[in-house]
């Protein structure tokens, strides 16, 4: 990935986190941190502060990086005065689980079925701790263990291992993280060669957005200014269930690869179908240049990639659909947590297995919740109202249209394949404003 | 006070769409009652049917404004709407509206003699008027989508793809594909 510093953007005070895409192949981990004593809380922020690193110095080749967010609550926990608290978004002061209802979290991805801590008030401080390769996560244990010692306010209440193998794929077979948005003035490429830039705005805060505003800054701007918003999600896969509905529904014509790259709309190698409708071109899926660099335009009927398609649903590009896609673009980051289920088995191991999504993003509510409501659980976008994402949405028995010639497959009853096992708002502030929180003195 | 138009003007039209707005000043003292009976209304599934039977109305709302003390009527037909009043006076729809206006001053019931002036003289005509699909009719749409519905049913049954070879079946093969 090529950098190009723009001085225009505080890349000094961004952290590189956030925005700098990940290394390949990683393992790493999701920590979530109570914090019941706000001096330790403050002194914890002191001593992860040296570790993180901003845009503008990320070296690629650095064994470990860490980014670190706080919950509303957390906000609360290092006591941040409450004018302060108040300029933040309704969204985030409310949290994941209480935005459940309005989001499509209900049934089994519901609240009261998440793991324990996640959806409680307990999630102040999470730490995304990142490794090129497993050994060096045992620099990263240490780090968090340095950065606890005697620090009796501060409990470490949940962790999750994850790990992006050396093929990239995530754990239903198909290589993931493809997708990257390019920022203005970050000197970040995006993976699409098609797609102009977006404003800074739509990533960080203090900036212009695509809409030439400046969006909500939380106060005092100190705070506020060159953070960005996180949700994350612990999205648990059900491997066995998704090739059983490929095995049942393959028909002679339509094997169990097609009908799943029509789910996903890209191929196990990661070669999307807007380039390689009829199989699988390995040699494309592995080339980045080539792998992201394609538009919908010439296919408004999704005879080559559905429109229903999970990857066409979450950056249709110049399809055309209700409303403006670049006003709802994310950075996405999906890291595989469990182990993977060995192939052609079919039948339920009961592991816990999936993938730890983060959204990263100026704005929870135009962006995140956004495409939650309507491109991940709705279909009338795409004009198919009985329709959500055939991978990722919460079912309720709904159908799924796969275009072709003569005529279309149509899909019913699909089962849900992935469940939210929770997750959380969370702000991921500037260097300046970690320093400032630390040195609160309230 | 009242506000009255003596005049009467058509509603805007679009394609084979006008719109009907029409305002009255509610009888003091009839606010609760009125809302009650919209609600009633909107919960009686006569009301439906009776949105169909009428056959040419895309949509209407109810509105209370100005804390209760003006009705608003604000509606989309095809046509115009008050050379059926005559017909519609006999069935359930002239038994809601009955219902409704008789709570607004003046009212003098849908099978007066007056009861078209009565509704021109509180006509207010929009200023702009938009649709989706201004040509279609009431009926046309219902009458596509369930040949719509015909249609995706057809291409669910096996054999649907070597049924629609046939060359005087092409118009549909080409809709087929998604």
């Amino acid at each position: 990935m090529t950098t190009q510093i723009n001085t225009s953007l505080e890349l000094g005070d961004i952290q590189a986190a956030a925005l700098m895409p990940r290394p390949n192949p990683y393992a790493g981990a999701y920590v979530a941190v109570r914090i019941d004593d706000r001096q330790a809380g403050r002194e914890l922020l002191r001593r992860l502060i040296p570790l993180l690193e901003p845009v503008s110095s990320f070296d690629p080749g650095r064994p470990v990086s860490l980014g670190v967010g706080l919950s509303f609550a957390g906000l609360e926990a290092l006591n941040v005065p409450a004018e302060s608290l108040a300029t933040f978004p309704p969204e985030f002061q409310q949290g994941m689980a209480a935005r459940a209802d309005y989001i499509g979290d209900v049934g089994e991805n519901a609240p009261e079925n998440w793991e324990a801590p996640l959806g409680s008030k307990d999630v102040h401080l999470v730490v995304a701790a990142l490794a090129r390769d497993t050994s060096l996560m045992e620099t990263l244990v240490r780090l968090a263990e340095e950065a606890v010692r005697d620090l009796p306010g501060i409990s470490p209440i949940w962790q999750l291992d994850v790990h992006v193998p050396p093929d990239g794929r995530e754990q239903f077979g198909f290589k993931d993280s493809i997708s990257e948005p390019a920022v203005e003035g970050t000197g970040i490429l995006g993976s699409n060669p098609h797609e102009a830039p977006l404003k800074a705005g739509e990533f960080v805060l203090g900036y212009e957005d695509e809409n030439g505003d400046l969006p909500p800054i939380p106060q005092p701007e100190v705070l506020g200014r060159n953070g960005t918003y996180v949700a994350f999600r612990k999205l648990h896969q059900r491997v066995a269930a998704f090739r059983t509905y490929l095995r049942q529904n393959a028909t002679g014509d339509a094997s169990e690869e097609w009908l799943a790259a029509k789910f996903v709309g890209r191929w196990p190698s990661g070669a999307p179908l807007a380039l390689a409708p009829d199989k699988d071109d390995p040699e494309l899926g592995a080339d980045p240049e080539r792998n992201n660099a394609f538009m919908y335009g010439d296919d408004p009927r999704g005879l080559k990639c559905p429109v229903g398609a999970h990857a066409r649903r979450m950056n249709a590009r110049d399809a055309v659909i209700t409303g403006e896609v670049r006003l709802h673009r994310m950075i996405r980051r999906g890291t595989n947590f469990g182990p993977s289920l060995p192939p052609g088995v079919l039948e339920d191991d009961g592991a816990d297995r999936g993938l730890l999504f983060a959204f990263v993003g100026a704005r929870l509510d135009r962006q995140f919740e956004f495409v939650q409501r309507q491109w991940v659980n709705d279909g009338k976008f795409i004009g198919a109202p009985a329709e959500r994402d055939p991978l990722i949405g919460v079912q309720d028995g709904g159908q799924f249209t796969v275009p072709r010639r003569p005529i279309r497959r149509r899909l019913q009853g699909l089962p849900d394949f992935v469940v939210n096992r929770g997750g959380e708002y969370c702000f991921m502030p500037g260097l300046r404003a970690l320093r400032w929180l630390a040195d609160l003195d309230t | 006070m009242t506000t009255t138009i003596n005049e009467y003007r058509a509603g805007l039209k679009v394609g084979e769409r006008s719109e009907f707005l029409v305002i009255g000043d509610v009888i003091p003292g009839h606010e609760e009652e009125l809302r009650q009976t919209l609600k009633r209304h909107m919960a009686d599934p006569r009301t439906q049917q009776a949105v169909n039977q009428i056959g040419t109305l895309h949509e209407a709302r109810f509105v209370l404004l100005d804390g209760g003390t003006r009705l608003m009527f604000a509606s989309s037909f095809d046509g115009a709407w008050d050379e059926y009043i005559d017909d519609f006076a006999t069935t359930d729809i002239g038994k809601n509206f009955d219902e409704t206006w008789q709570h607004v001053q003046e009212y003098p019931g849908v099978k007066s003699p007056h009861i078209k002036e009565w509704f021109k003289e509180r006509t207010v005509v929009a200023g702009n008027f938009v649709a989706a699909y201004p040509e279609p009719t009431v009926k046309q749409v219902l009458k596509a989508l369930a040949l719509q519905m015909a249609f995706q049913q057809v291409l669910d049954t096996p054999g649907a793809a070597e049924a629609l070879q046939h060359p005087a079946l092409k118009p549909l093969l080409d809709q087929a594909a998604d």
